[in-house]
């Protein structure tokens, strides 16, 4: 009796789960576990947040801004190389496509702080709010680390169109978060 | 007495092949994710100081391979992010019984980044870890030997007289136990790759 019930059971948990990831709001969600910001090193006023934001909307929406509990200044920074130098500038917004992700990462687009009021240490939590141009707003504290708690969340080599080729592995990154929710596997 | 000259021709023969054949054993740097010089060039006329403010010079790099990575302490990503990543490495390099290694933490923002202000950020990643800095010229002679380029903004370009931003390539350099330029790693750097290529190197070095 359980051997028939127990396929059905994983069907419906699976469809259930995969509807949740897939519709349970129209708009951005956070991918699981992507969040976090770095530790700062003794005397560093500096530090980067790095997140995965996945739009499951049929429609683009921008991250226009953020802002944390532990800094008055915030800005969305994207990476250029220009002439082999890597050159940090201040974007106004970061596009997360319709039925895609944006995913911010070391050595890639990211949320710049600076005049930290104080250290941060390893294992405390940070309250970030951000800010969409469809007029929504979120807010969620994340974890600090001194190293990417991310698996797999090697640096990417930047060419200054990275930002645009990078779409196409989200996808199939996504398409991984969902097998990741799928308890069958 | 032909026989025995055309032996000895043999022998040679055979012992020149042994040698050679043996010298074409060095590792192959074409797996290398880095790149190698071919032609190493020494370090010249080195003049920073390290992070106790005492002088590094050019001997200061012989007899030990050196890890270079040339930034600011004001960076938020890539140099914190690269540093964590060369601690990584000089972990897999420990559990081994290798030959001496460290990373230098050359800082192109003197303005900002003191001697002690140095000491205190590179030994955050790694008790080991020496920071170096000097005066503009100074740097700018070193960083060239070293492919390194970077740009600090004039003060007048300054969004923020002290939240600047400084661009900078964000290579590894490595150097050999003569102080020669052996070796460059452009982003993305792995600990694993470093370390893989390290070892190539060390191979390739002792080899030659």
């Amino acid at each position: 009796m359980n051997k028939l019930i127990t396929p059905a059971l994983i069907t419906a948990i699976s469809l259930l789960l995969l509807s949740t990831v897939s519709t349970a709001t129209d708009g951005i969600m956070v991918a699981e576990d992507s969040a976090w910001v770095r530790a700062t090193p003794p005397g560093s006023k500096t530090t980067a947040i790095y997140l995965t934001l996945m739009n499951n909307s049929n429609t683009d929406i921008d991250l226009t801004k953020v802002s944390v509990d532990v800094s008055d200044r915030v800005e969305l920074h994207t990476h250029t190389n220009h002439d082999g130098m890597m050159k940090m500038q201040e974007i106004s917004s970061i596009t997360v496509p319709a039925d895609g992700q944006a995913s911010l990462k070391p050595h890639g687009d990211h949320i710049m702080v600076f005049n930290l009021q104080e250290p941060l240490k390893a294992g405390k939590e940070v309250s970030l709010e951000l800010t969409f141009n469809d007029g929504n707003t979120m807010t969620l504290a994340i974890p600090v680390h001194k190293e990417s708690p991310v698996s797999g969340d090697k640096p990417t080599n930047h060419d200054g169109m990275q930002h645009h080729g990078e779409h196409m592995d989200m996808k199939k990154n996504e398409s991984d978060d969902l097998h990741q929710h799928d308890p069958a596997s | 007495m032909n026989k025995f000259a055309i032996a000895l021709v043999a022998i040679a023969a055979l012992g020149a092949g042994l040698f050679f054949g043996n010298r074409q054993s060095a590792p192959d740097l074409s797996e290398l994710s880095g790149f190698s010089f071919p032609e190493p060039e020494a370090l010249a006329d080195v003049g920073l100081v390290d992070h106790n403010n005492e002088p590094l010079s050019e001997t200061d790099f012989l007899d030990q391979w050196t890890f270079i990575y040339v930034g600011y302490t004001f960076c938020p990503d890539y140099c914190p992010m690269t540093l964590t990543n060369l601690n990584q490495m000089h972990t897999l390099l420990s559990e081994e019984d290798g030959p001496k290694a460290t990373t230098l933490l050359v800082s192109v923002d003197p303005e900002r980044d003191t001697p002690e202000h140095l000491k205190n950020y590179v030994k955050y990643f790694n008790e080991s870890f020496i920071g170096a800095t000097g005066t503009p010229e100074e740097i700018r002679k070193f960083a060239d030997q070293v492919s390194a380029v970077y740009s600090v903004p004039e003060p007048e370009n300054r969004d923020d007289p002290k939240n600047y931003l400084v661009d900078h390539s964000s290579s590894v350099i490595l150097i050999n136990p003569e102080a020669e330029v052996q070796a460059i790693f452009t982003p993305p750097q792995t600990a694993e790759a470093l370390a893989k290529d390290f070892h190539l190197l060390v191979a390739h070095h002792e080899s030659r």
